[in-house]
């Protein structure tokens, strides 16, 4: 009977702590006065590797998370598909041929925000729980 | 260390202090790279056709490279790479590549000024320890010491009209160019020389995707100053794939260079390389052949460590087995001999 009871409590926990786990969402945020009202995934990861400068005839410019944040790990993962490893030898080949520089990096959900809210060509990713009315969302990553 | 090298560093640190490195708000950006290097030929050979390389393991091939590029608006900017190495007259610093680029639209862009040379798989990179496998990409191909048809060119004066695109999920970059380049020819330092190549035209194409490069090229050029060549005018050809599927890396490059009128200049390079990413190494092994009237065979087994995203650790064994002369007795054979290099690669 206790063996049950526990086994009961334990799943009611683990469902608990599952939105917890991996489940957060990632907002790919622009300004609000951007004409801009969606993007692809395929488009967000050109514009991040600096491969693509316009969408809809629109400049973006990408704006990046610090490294090690858990945001910039998902929005890698999930969209760019590549590890820090090989981000680095990506952008080696790039910088060191003149062909471009990384995103420039802002601080971390809070910063991108900020940053994206008062530029109007900026493109950042945030948390969705940190979206609100000064920042659009163009792409939700689940 | 060597005055040069030093004044490279006091300046770099002298930039740090003067402007914020890389921030958003600011339109000039800075980069860097640095290789610890070590080579021994083993065997007591000289070996002149291998940079950086001789009998005592010195550091000779330490190098030291500064980026700086500033946005002067949205649509053109400049670039520049100053380059420092141990087997170039002791870290003498000097100009890589510096360019201007106009961006006529997204898909078209036009660069002037001192370009480096885009045609191979590497060419653009070649200093570059974290972007390739081996401790440094394969001499047959990557080096102007052998005084063929084929002359590896780092950079040249002039322009190039780049067209990128994309077809569906792949990308398609082409682009043409033209200028005058120079070459070391016979030895780099006192005992070098230096040959010309003019009316230089080529061009290359490229597609590619996450997992896959596929490249081919062209130039040609009049040589001057380059006893083999003998003022005749050179093309040259290249095809290259580099592919990075799952846990294995395939990299292959074929180049020819042929001479209007001395067929018997005519030189042709070779390589193959397979690694295998065992999670932050790398083994690989690497097959490069030289035709040429010097030519060679060349076995490459090495080690990559992926220390950190910007730092890597590597470890060469080269087995280097040179051809006989044309005419050349048995008796008169060049021997095989070995070559260990070793290199500490970062980037900033």
């Amino acid at each position: 009977m206790i063996n049950s009871h526990l086994k009961l409590y334990s799943f009611g926990f683990l469902m608990l702590l599952i939105p917890q786990l991996g489940l957060a969402e990632l907002a790919v945020i622009v300004n609000p006065s951007s004409d801009i009202s969606s993007i692809t995934a395929k488009e967000a990861k050109r514009i991040f590797l600096g491969k693509m400068k316009t969408v809809k005839g629109e400049r973006l410019i990408a704006v990046d998370q610090n490294e090690n944040l858990e945001s910039r790990k998902t929005f890698y993962k999930s969209i760019i598909k590549k590890t820090e490893s090989q981000l680095k030898s990506y952008w080696s080949t790039r910088i060191f041929s003149g062909k471009g520089v990384p995103p420039a990096t802002v601080g971390n959900d809070d910063d991108v925000k900020v940053w994206v809210s008062v530029n109007k060509d900026a493109i950042g990713y945030v948390d969705s729980s940190k979206v609100d009315d000064s920042v659009f969302t163009v792409y939700t990553i689940k | 260390m060597n005055k040069n090298f030093l004044q490279l560093i006091i300046y770099f640190a002298i930039l740090c202090f003067m402007m914020p490195i890389n921030s958003y708000a600011d339109n000039t950006k800075l980069f860097g790279f640095l290789r610890a290097g070590a080579a021994m030929s083993l065997d007591n050979h000289e070996v002149e056709a291998f940079e950086g390389v001789d009998k005592n393991g010195d550091f000779n091939s330490s190098t030291f490279g500064l980026n700086i590029s500033h946005k002067i608006s949205s649509n053109l900017h400049i670039a520049a790479q100053f380059f420092s190495a141990g087997y170039e007259e002791s870290f003498n610093t000097h100009l890589d590549w510096g360019y201007a680029s106009f961006s006529l639209t997204d898909e078209l862009t036009l660069n002037f000024g001192k370009i480096k040379y885009p045609v191979l798989l590497y060419s653009e990179v070649v200093d570059i320890g974290n972007v390739y496998l081996w401790t440094a990409p394969p001499q047959e191909l990557y080096n102007a010491e052998s005084e063929g048809a084929y002359l590896y060119l780092e950079s040249f004066l002039g322009s190039s009209v780049v067209h990128s695109r994309y077809l569906g999920n792949y990308e398609i970059v082409a682009q043409i160019f033209a200028g005058n380049g120079s070459v070391e020819v016979g030895g780099h330092g006192s005992e070098g020389g230096h040959g010309t190549l003019d009316k230089m035209v080529g061009g290359s194409i490229s597609i590619s995707d996450d997992f896959f490069t596929l490249k081919s090229g062209f130039n040609r050029y009049n040589s001057a100053g380059i006893s083999t060549l003998d003022g005749n005018d050179v093309n040259v050809i290249s095809v290259g794939a580099n592919i990075d599927w799952n846990k294995f890396i395939l990299t292959t490059e074929y180049v020819k260079g042929m001479v209007s009128d001395n067929s018997e200049a005519n030189t042709s390079v070779f390589y193959a390389t397979l690694g295998y990413r065992i999670n932050a190494l790398t083994p690989h092994i690497s097959y490069s052949k030289l035709e040429a009237e010097e030519g060679r065979d060349v076995i490459i087994a090495g080690l990559k460590y992926q220390f950190l995203p910007s730092t890597t650790v590597k470890l060469d064994y080269l087995h280097v087995s040179p051809e006989a002369e044309h005419g050349a007795s048995h008796d008169e054979e060049a021997e095989s001999f070995g070559i260990v290099r070793g290199a500490l690669d970062f980037v900033f």
